[in-house]
Formats: structure tokens, sequence, C-alpha cells
């Protein structure tokens, strides 16, 4: 039984790849019509499948792609320095985009952080400006529904 | 056999069927994209300060000069870049409502500072002025003060003191003067007199008149008055003097003083090191009593002392080890433990005023450097190195350092001017505080308040 398994994967044929792929679409678009069936029971799954929609439209950002977003980020980023515990100075900022590469109104402050002392608070603006000045972002627009929202980590750590 | 064929296409069906529904639940979500930003572009922060608008002439003009000096203030501080007013597309008298902000992005001004001088009816003067930031189109904070016009100066180093707080997140400390000993005449009948200044190097004026030899002033933490060691027929005597009303008293003379009591934090005490037969050890003044108290008994040469900020605990240079090196201990003088470890001789420690830091003059290699190193000797930088570096104090926020600097004359060996200067903790911004003659033993106040 294994031996009859096993004959096909030895054979290479360029037209069983094809075959592949073209299946790896059909299953994809079986997958999307059963998403969407569950869609119509359930509230909780109807935004994850909403997501998974716009998964197909698009592929994700390269790890090159997501680096010129950071480094076009970075250089626009002027952490305050030398005050005592600099470095653990660390801000998430959520920000919506146009498909212009503009900031949609202002960066929001993500999570615990933020504002709690005079650092924090200077720290935050810092990352705030950054996003502001640097604006607009060269993206790739056909990944739009990748970028439109995007969470930044400002982490000084490694700079000092 | 069958039966087993057909156990394992069940479970090989059931295996599928399996995959097949968690590969529809772990679809994922288009995942938000999240990027880490790790590395910045240290920038001095472009800010904008515009002149104080006035009505009248004379107030105009104050309102110029206080622009001129915030702007200098900030430029020292190697954090920030002000703008060259001729660059800014609004003028002050437009800028007593809200600012454009779009005027200001266009010349990347990031702060942006105006304000107001108004000339009151008793004579004195109004002094206003607001913060904004430019890029989020916010008003960050503002401040206003009443003084005498001839007040011009304080009131312009005060408004840089709140710009560089709300920008940085730290206390300023452009409104402090320096103490220091100016020195004149050939080496061998050198003339030694106590000055002060502004941090500016601006209002100087000395405080004793050269007769006899100065050395080693140190700054009250708490108020505007200082220590300092002279040579009264040959022995080192100890003075307190009050820099505002002039009032000076000697503290006593101690045999063998080669440096000047240092303050406790309360200002109430004085921590000096002084000679007993020889051996130099740690001692603690009560300011009120006058009474001294022993806080070690080393048959090494304990000397140049110095409060952490809380008063816990000691800093001083010790040879007890064989070598001059540093040593923190418990205000008490108990639970002395060497601090530095590196090549080279170590002596002046002087405890940051934030309380993170111990700074020092180190000598290595033929270099003398200045240095600052984690109160339990950790993470030793030397800031600046050369011919002569030495006597480092702390500008009260803990982040700029004064020394004095003596570069090499000629080919004997011998030193050549000697200069005050300003490094920042980063070791980059090093600049000269210019003095009229020669400056050595620099200590900085605290905020004047």
């Amino acid at each position: 039984m294994a031996k009859k398994t096993e004959k096909p994967k030895k054979k290479f044929d360029l037209s069983q790849i094809s075959a592949l792929l073209d299946k790896k679409k059909k299953e994809q678009a079986k997958n999307k019509s059963k998403a969407t069936d569950t869609k119509k029971s359930n509230s909780t799954e109807k935004v994850r499948n909403s997501s998974s929609k716009a998964v197909d439209n698009s592929l994700p950002m390269s790890l090159s792609e997501r680096d010129a977003f950071k480094q076009q980020v970075q250089r626009c980023w002027s952490p305050p320095t030398g005050g005592v515990k600099a470095e653990e100075l660390i801000v998430r900022l959520k920000i919506s985009l146009n498909l212009d590469g503009t900031v949609q109104g202002r960066p929001k402050v993500v999570g615990g952080g933020g504002l709690r002392d005079t650092f924090e608070k200077v720290a935050t603006e810092s990352a705030i400006r950054a996003v502001l000045l640097c604006q607009p972002y060269r993206l790739p627009i056909d990944k739009y529904e990748r970028w439109k929202d995007t969470t930044l980590n400002f982490n000084p750590k490694d700079m000092f | 056999m069958r039966n087993m064929v057909g156990n394992l296409t069940n479970r090989y069906r059931r295996l599928v069927a399996g995959l097949i529904l968690s590969f529809v639940v772990i679809v994922p979500a288009r995942a938000e994209l999240v990027i880490d930003i790790t590395q910045g572009n240290i920038q001095p922060l472009p800010v904008a300060i515009t002149d104080f608008f006035s009505e009248t002439e004379a107030a105009g003009l104050v309102g110029q000069k206080i622009a001129e000096v915030i702007r200098a203030d900030l430029e020292r501080s190697g954090l920030f870049a002000p703008i060259e007013p001729r660059a800014f597309l609004q003028k002050p008298v437009d800028l007593q409502v809200t600012p454009v902000f779009s005027n200001w992005r266009k010349i990347n001004a990031q702060g942006l500072s105006t304000g107001l001088v108004r000339a009151l009816p008793d004579g004195r003067i109004n002094v206003q002025f607001r913060l904004w930031d430019v890029f989020s189109e916010q008003y960050l904070t503002g401040i206003q003060y009443t003084s005498q016009p001839t007040n011009w100066r304080r009131t312009a180093h005060l408004i840089a003191d709140q710009i560089y707080k709300r920008l940085t997140g730290e206390e300023g400390y452009f409104d402090t003067r320096i103490v220091y000993v100016s020195e004149s005449g050939p080496q061998d009948r050198r003339i030694k007199r106590l000055a002060i200044m502004d941090q500016d190097g601006e209002k100087h004026q000395f405080l004793t008149d050269g007769s006899n030899l100065v050395l080693t002033p140190r700054f009250s933490p708490t108020q505007q008055e200082i220590t300092y060691l002279s040579y009264f027929n040959n022995r080192p005597r100890v003075y307190l003097y009050n820099i505002d009303t002039g009032q000076q008293e000697v503290l006593g003379e101690f045999p063998g003083m080669t440096f000047a009591p240092r303050f406790s934090p309360s200002g109430n005490h004085v921590v000096m090191s002084m000679a007993d037969n020889g051996n130099s050890d740690i001692y603690l003044m009560d300011l009120r009593t006058r009474s001294l108290k022993r806080l070690t008994k080393h048959p090494g040469i304990d000397t140049a002392p110095s409060f952490s900020p809380d008063g816990s605990q000691i800093t001083f240079e010790s040879d007890r080890g064989g070598r001059q090196q540093l040593y923190v201990m418990n205000a008490n003088g108990s639970n002395a433990k060497r601090i530095s470890f590196g090549r080279g001789n170590y002596g002046t420690p002087v405890w940051s005023p934030r309380g993170d830091m111990i700074s020092f003059t180190k000598l290595s290699g033929g270099k003398f450097s200045i240095g600052v190193m984690r109160t339990d000797g950790s993470q030793e930088r030397i800031l600046t190195e050369g011919f002569h570096n030495e006597g480092p104090s702390w500008a009260p926020n803990g982040r700029v350092l004064i020394f004095f600097r003596q570069i090499r004359g000629d080919t004997s060996g011998r030193g050549d001017k000697v200069r005050l200067w300003s490094v920042d903790l980063t070791g980059y911004n090093e600049r000269e505080v210019i003095t009229p003659r020669d400056g050595s033993d620099p200590a900085w106040s605290p905020l004047i308040r």
C-alpha cells in the first residue's frame, strides 16, 4: 500500500503542479464559501471571515515591504534621550492610513503606557510627532487592506 | 484484514475531515499590521522661538532679547535646533492667536514658542509665553512672569527651562549659576579669586579680591550658599558664603584639607576629609551645632566625599586598596564598598543630583578624563579625555557636567590655559563656558527658584 502511494510523488510533472495550484485555488474558494456560511450563523465569526475575505484580495506584506515602512518611520523618530530609564519608555500607537499613505486623524495611544508621567508623555509625543512628520508613507497600493490599520511599537531599548 | 482496512479508511476520512475543519477554523483573520520601531534618528528638535511681541518699542526690544537668550540656552543644550528667525513665515504680531501651523510645518519647526511683553504702569514688565506642538497642532504649555525690566535675562532662562521641561520631560537647568575659581598671573604667583556667573557665562562678577588663595567652591543643593577653602596664614580655612546676602562666616580651620566640604542634600550638614596625624579620613559636620562626627577610620587616605541625593550614602575616593579608587558607603560610615575597577586612578567622585550616576576624574595612560558610572560601578563611560580634565560638577538636572580643562602648553609638558567646559551625558555635546580669565574648580548651583 505504501509503495503505491509513494510512486506518483517521484514523478516530476509540470501539469500536475499547475493542477495542484488550481486545486489550492479551488480549496480557497471552498473555504471562502464555507466561511461565508458560518458568517450567517455566528456573529463572532462575522468579523474574522470578513477579514479573511480581505486576505484573499491581497498578499501579505513582504519582509522587505515591512522593513521599508519601518525605515520610513524610524527616519523621523527622535526619542527622548538621557532620562532615567529612557530605554524603558515603550510607546504603542495605532494608526489608520489613507490610500495615499497619509495618516487619518491623530494616532491613538494603545495600552497602559502613554501618559502616566512626564517622561511617558514626552516619549508618546515624540512617537506621534515621528508618525505625523514622515507621512505620506510609500506603501504598496495593492496591499492597502494589509496596512490601512497599523500598530507601531516604538521601543528604544536597543538604542541606549 | 478488511475490517482493519475499513477502520483505517474511516480513521483516515475522519482525520482528513478534521484537518479540513481545523483549516477552516484557523484561517487567519486579516491580522493588523504590526511594525516594531526599534531605531531612532536622534536629532536636536527643530524649534521656532519667535520674538516676544510688544506694542511699545522699548518692551519690544526686551522681547527680542528674551527670545535670543532662550534660543541660545536651547541650542547650547544640544537637544534643540532653534530655527533662524529670518525663515519664519508668520510675524510675532500675528501669533497672538492660534498660529497657522501649516506655515511652521513648512520650515520643519516641531515646537513653536510665541509670546508677548507688556510694560505695566508701575514700571514692571509682564512676559507671557506659549508653547505649541506644530505637527499635532496642540497647545503644550504656557506661563507668565511679572518682574522689573532689568530682570529680563532671568525671565528668559525661566522660559527656556519651561520649554526644555515640556519637550524633554526633564527639569531644565538654565536658571542657574556657576561659581568657580578665576585664575590669573604667572604660575608661581597665581592669583585665584572666587567668581560667579550665570550658566551661560553672563552676569560675571568676582566674589573675593584675590589676596588669599581660594579652592574648590561647593554649592548647597538647597540654597544659594557655597562653601570654599581658603588659605589664611597658610592654614586651610573653610568659609560659608551666602551669595544672595554676601554674608560670610568661617566654618573652621581644618588641617590637611585639600577639598572644601560638600553639603548634605538637606543643606544642614557638610561632609569633608580631614587629616589626623597625617591620616586623612571622612567627617560629617552638623552646620547648626558645628559638631564633628568621624565616618571612616582607615589607615588609607580617604578623601573627596559626596552625598547621594537621598542622603543615605556617600561616595569618596580612597587608596586603601593600593591605588586611588572610588568607594560607596552608608551615610553613617558603614559598609564601604569599592565601585571602580578599571585601569588607572579615579578621583573626585560626585553623585548625580538625580541619583543614578557618579561622575569622576580618571587618570589613565597619562590622560585625565571625565567619566560617569552607575552607582554600583557598572556601565563606566568616559565623556571626555585629554591632557588635563578635572573636577566635574553636575547641573541640577543630572544631565550636564561642568569641569575644567587645561590644554598642553609646550613640548616640556606644562599646561597652558585653564578653561571651563561643559559636556552632556552623551559625551557629544561639549562646549566651552567663556570666562574673562582662566577658570578652574567650577560648581553648578541648584535652580535659583
